[in-house]
């Protein structure tokens, strides 16, 4: 019924296919009945929740997993509404606080306080404090980071708050210095390899060695991604062949397309395309990182090696530029029209070098 | 502080002097009636200070400057010595200054050989000594009284009193100007002079209303409506009307006791209504904004008024047995604590009303308006065309003897939007100034559109100046770097030579430019620093403009970007919504969803219904269920991983199985629908089922299911039973998770 990569996601410490070792430490850590404020960070798709939530099974034992959802109203300064929803168990409460956007520092004073001021009922048969599971905190203001750091000391007692983040680079040191912070890198390709071969095998199917690297090179090295794409290709062709295409996201055909409508042709006209095709990529919610990645990664496959230094460096610089600004749109249509503008240089200069 | 005054007048003294001098001049020629453009040189000619030549020949005390300033000197240095109070330097310096005056007119007809005007002078010149007179009366005696006994202080003293105090100048000079009024109102052209040009040229008869000639007009409209007020509505008759339909197109609103004219200021609706009334002989009894009209002062004042047919004893005895008219102006003015009730009440007045009202509005779709308009005879008064105003405006301007080019009249009109009383005000201020382009230029009003067009215009640029350009930008910060950035890329540079590349250079630096432009504007917004909108100005139009100057080849358009960036918007509120509703089972946080599970979620929904038709409903119910997605959630899901050039997997889907799968999914999936619904309702039975939960954590979940159903609705359990039915071993392997996911959305 779920898809596989909910399915086989491992519920326990002892279950975690990689990285046994840091699940051998935080078994320990949990063990000895308590442990400090956690920070988990990681790459998108490397099991952070998973060991979270692993974590939290080991701590409160099964009752973690009975969720249910809560949706919480705040009310702003300026008395404009809003809700929150929250997943919580009797154990433990998860929060986006970054869902609420730049009102997320109310959400970090009234929810995060309330939850960490109130005691369990019965503290013999329950542990003496609440976990507090926060999500993307690198997402949020760092208005809330600065209200969430003395919360973090003052409840000490009554909770313990798990951080999870993709970057620490956003967290700010005070928050990081109070944490354990618990790095989950992103599983290599021979750890995807060999749990998409045991996921096939649960399913009775046979997965080629071949394959297998193939989704595993084309995954970005997020195991999400890569059981999700097994999943897709299997849909699509089954018994697996060996030189079977692999199934890429549509988002990400969508930017090939781009890069190729760059590269046909360099004029105003073409450019003007070009930016409805990065509108619509925009619009469709994709992070404008992942956007100058792939779009790089598919330019910088045509260009002269003379070329390719410099547009990485444009690449970034432009990347750079459109974090202090506002309007996306204006940035990544500035980088597109750089390098139009050093490609159809280069490839005007390389004619004219041959006649 | 007086000490201070004093000093400050010791050293100023000559400049002061000189000041005294040059008012007395500015004077003179303010008075002259010549229209003022001509009058300074000729004043000049007649004041001593500025023309020493002429002033020779006039033989006057004071000829050269070196001369005038040894006598001013004089008395000042003399001042010091003489003990006598009324020997002050002012009065001495008037004493040099006014026989002056008086000897130039008198010398300036033969000896200047000056034309009519100048006979002007010689009538009002007198007039204007004495004033002067008058005033140094004034001005000396306000300082007589203003005496001390110590000699010297008291000296600088009347400087201070005669010399600083604006106010008595001020007030000699309105004196001065009113008697002679009086004079010019003796001289026929004087008086037309006196007028503004608004109230002089109003139209006098129906005919001369601008853009209101023709047969079907609205003017006409009106005066047969009033015309055959009487007949239709007057006290005894008794007609049968009908409501003629909103539609009709010749009607005489004969149904009506009341007309509305709305209609943009300045197209002449209260000068129609006055000249209507005028010439068919009612009396106008109008009320305007600047009257209260209020619910109760409308009761007690116009209502009397309307149902009686004699208005002598609200007009204090003045009996008039004529026709009447009830004028409202400015309708839609009727707002505010003064005026409440006032429209609500103005119906009643018109349903009960015994003479005609006219009532008179701008907004005619103004919500209060609406209600009104359905009582009274619509008459829409539109802007007269450019060429009807200028034809009117050419008149006038002859009349004037204002020459003024055709040109710049059009665009004086097109400035003030064809409004005919902003256009008289405009060419009197014309006609007053001297360099009347100059004025006119910053009247006009420019779109964005306009705008961007001159921003990469190279013929506009070549008669503009940086600030000019950056003026651009300001006609609306907010939009213009939009409309720039929207279309830089169909501006086409003039003069770039060479290869491909450098044409295409001209872009990339605009791009450049205007990306700079944007981290300027998040700055001004983030720190709420405004002083860098300037900043902002030449990165985001100038110079885009100057990299591209040249002309637009294509049609401007709207900057998608807000399109887009509400879109954006929009999908993240979906994508928001997926992740809420599959929280519980999917962990992945909404970015990853967006990148990895939206594909196989919405394959996984919509592939059975393609593939097996209606027998894969039951799959994809299944799943949506497992995962807590709602129908709306399958449209956002196939919304947002769509992509143009892609198939709409949608459409794929025939109908017939469509209308089965929401059949189905009504059926079986009514716990979503509730918690859409009344959130409140559930919220109490999650309360409930907490304590359950506390009270029996492990117990089992089926029972507890159906129990938490019961209380939203026995129907719904039905369903839920038949829906649960077909995934029992899913439940008992989730241990729990299913069924308390299943209560909230």
């Amino acid at each position: 019924m779920s898809l596989w990569a909910d399915k086989y996601r491992p519920n326990s410490l002892q279950k975690v296919d990689y990285h046994q070792d840091q699940a051998q430490h935080l078994t320990n850590l949990v063990n000895q009945g308590d442990f400090p404020h956690l920070l988990f960070y990681g790459p998108n798709g490397a099991g952070k929740k998973t060991r979270i939530l692993a974590l939290l099974r080991q701590l409160y034992g099964p009752g973690v997993e009975r969720l249910r959802t809560e949706h919480m109203n705040f009310m702003t300064p300026s008395n404009k509404k809003f809700e929150i929803m929250t997943v919580a168990s009797n154990y433990h409460i998860e929060v986006n606080a970054s869902d609420a956007g730049m009102y997320d520092r109310i959400v970090v004073m009234e929810l995060i306080k309330t939850v960490a001021q109130t005691h369990q009922l019965d503290s013999t048969k329950q542990r003496h404090f609440k976990v507090i599971l926060l999500t993307e905190v690198d997402r949020l203001t760092k208005e809330a980071q600065q209200a969430l750091r003395r919360t973090m000391e003052k409840y000490m007692a009554t909770c313990r708050i798990i951080l999870c983040a993709n970057s620490i680079g956003q967290v700010i040191p005070a928050i990081r210095s109070r944490c354990l912070a618990v790095r989950v890198p992103a599983p290599t390709h021979e750890d995807i390899c060999k749990i998409l071969k045991t996921i096939c095998k649960k399913e009775g199917l046979t997965l080629p060695d071949e394959l297998a690297l193939i989704i595993s090179q084309n995954c970005e090295r997020n195991l999400r991604r890569a059981i999700l794409m097994l999943e897709a290709s299997k849909v699509k062709q089954y018994p697996f062949d060996v030189k079977q295409s692999v199934v890429v996201p549509d988002w990400q055909l969508y930017i090939g397309d781009t890069a190729k409508q760059i590269l046909s042709q360099q004029t105003p006209g073409k450019l003007l395309e070009v930016r409805s095709m990065l509108y619509e990529l925009i619009v469709h919610g994709i992070p404008t990182n992942v956007i100058f990645k792939f779009l790089l990664k598919e330019l910088v496959k045509n260009c002269d090696i003379s070329l390719k230094h410099d547009i990485v460096e444009i690449a970034s610089f432009y990347e750079h530029s459109l974090l202090k600004g506002n309007k996306t749109m204006f940035h990544l249509e500035a980088f597109v029209a750089k390098f139009m503008l050093l490609y159809s240089k280069f490839m005007e200069e390389s004619l004219h070098g041959i006649f | 502080m007086m000490v201070d005054l004093l000093e400050q007048d010791f050293d100023f003294e000559w400049g002061e002097l000189d000041n005294i001098e040059k008012q007395l001049n500015d004077s003179i020629s303010n008075d002259i009636p010549i229209s003022p453009k001509k009058s300074p040189a000729k004043s000049n000619q007649i004041t001593p200070k500025n023309s020493p030549a002429k002033n020779d020949t006039f033989r006057t005390p004071s000829v050269s400057p070196a001369n005038k300033r040894h006598i001013l000197a004089t008395p000042k240095s003399s001042s010091n010595s003489i003990s006598t109070p009324n020997s002050s330097p002012r009065k001495t310096v008037q004493s040099t200054l006014i026989p002056q005056i008086i000897k130039s007119p008198s010398a300036s007809p033969g000896k200047l050989g000056l034309d009519n005007k100048s006979i002007k002078i010689n009538i009002e010149s007198p007039k204007k000594k004495l004033n002067f007179d008058n005033e140094n009366i004034i001005s000396k005696s306000g300082s007589k009284r203003k005496m001390s006994p110590t000699k010297t202080p008291e000296n600088k003293k009347i400087k201070i009193s005669s010399v600083d105090s604006p106010d008595t100048q001020e007030s000699g000079y309105t004196t001065d100007s009113s008697p002679l009024q009086s004079v010019k109102s003796n001289i026929p052209t004087g008086n037309i002079e006196s007028k503004l040009w608004v109230e002089k040229y109003k139209p006098l008869t129906l005919k001369q209303i601008i853009g209101q000639t023709g047969e079907k007009s609205n003017v006409n409209k009106l005066a047969n409506w009033l015309k055959s007020w009487y007949s239709n509505h007057g006290v005894g008759v008794n007609k049968k009307l009908t409501r003629p339909s909103p539609w009709a197109k010749d009607d005489n609103g004969a149904f009506f006791k009341a007309a509305l004219l709305s209609g943009s200021p300045g197209v002449g609706k209260t000068t129609t209504a006055h000249l209507v009334c005028k010439e068919l002989g009612f009396d106008i009894v109008e009320f305007n904004a600047s009257d209260t009209r209020s619910k109760k002062q409308l009761q007690n004042n116009v209502s009397e008024l309307l149902s009686s047919t004699s208005l002598s004893p609200f007009l204090g005895g003045k009996s008039v047995t004529k026709k009447h008219a009830l004028l409202m102006d400015e309708v839609d003015g009727m707002a505010g604590n003064e005026d409440r009730g006032g429209v609500q009440e103005l119906i009643i007045l018109i349903k009960n009303a015994k003479c005609p009202v006219i009532c008179m509005c701008n907004d005619r779709n103004h919500p209060k308006i609406r209600t009104l308009s359905n009582y009274c005879f619509d008459l829409r008064f539109h802007k007269p065309k450019l060429e009807q105003i200028k034809a009117a405006m050419m008149s006038i301007c002859y009349k004037e003897k204002l020459k003024i080019s055709p040109e710049t009249l059009s665009s004086i009109i097109a400035s003030t939007d064809n409004d005919i009383r902003l256009t008289l005000n405009h060419l009197s201020v014309v006609a007053a100034g001297k360099d009347n382009l100059n004025i006119n230029k910053k009247y006009i009003k420019m779109g964005p559109w306009d705008v961007v067009r001159k921003v990469f215009s190279a013929e506009e640029h070549k008669s503009m100046n940086i600030t000019d350009k950056c003026d651009l930008f300001f006609y609306d910060y907010n939009i213009s770097p939009l409309f720039v950035q929207e279309n830089y890329l169909a501006a086409v540079p003039h003069d770039v030579e060479g290869s491909k590349w450098k044409t295409f250079e001209r872009y990339s630096l605009a791009a450049d430019s205007i990306r700079i432009g944007d981290i300027v504007s998040a700055k001004i917004r983030s720190t709420n620093n405004w002083s860098l909108l300037p900043a902002q100005a030449i990165f985001s139009s100038y110079c885009p403009g100057e990299f591209l100057r040249g002309h637009v080849s294509k049609q401007i358009n709207f900057p998608a970007w807000l399109g887009k960036f509400s879109k954006g918007n929009k999908m993240n509120r979906l994508l928001q919504e997926l992740q809420i509703h599959t929280r519980i089972r999917l962990s992945a946080s909404k970015e990853a969803i967006n990148l990895d599970y939206l594909t196989t979620l919405r394959n996984k929904i919509l592939k059975p219904l393609i593939d097996e038709g209606s027998d894969g409903v039951h799959k994809s119910l299944d799943f949506m269920n497992h995962y807590h997605l709602v129908k709306d959630d399958v449209e956002s899901l196939n919304e947002l991983s769509s992509w143009p050039g892609h198939k709409d997997l949608m459409s794929d889907i025939p109908a017939k199985v469509k209308s089965a799968f929401t059949r189905a999914y009504n059926k079986s999936a009514p716990t979503f629908n509730v918690t859409k619904k009344n959130k409140k309702a559930v919220d109490d039975v999650e309360g409930l089922v907490d304590e359950h939960e506390v009270d029996d954590n492990v117990s089992d979940e089926d029972e507890e299911d159906i129990a938490n159903d019961a209380l939203i609705s026995i129907v719904k359990k039905k369903a839920s039973k038949k829906a649960a039915s077909p995934a029992p071993d899913k439940k008992i392997k989730n241990s729990g998770g299913s069924g308390r996911g299943k209560k909230k959305k």
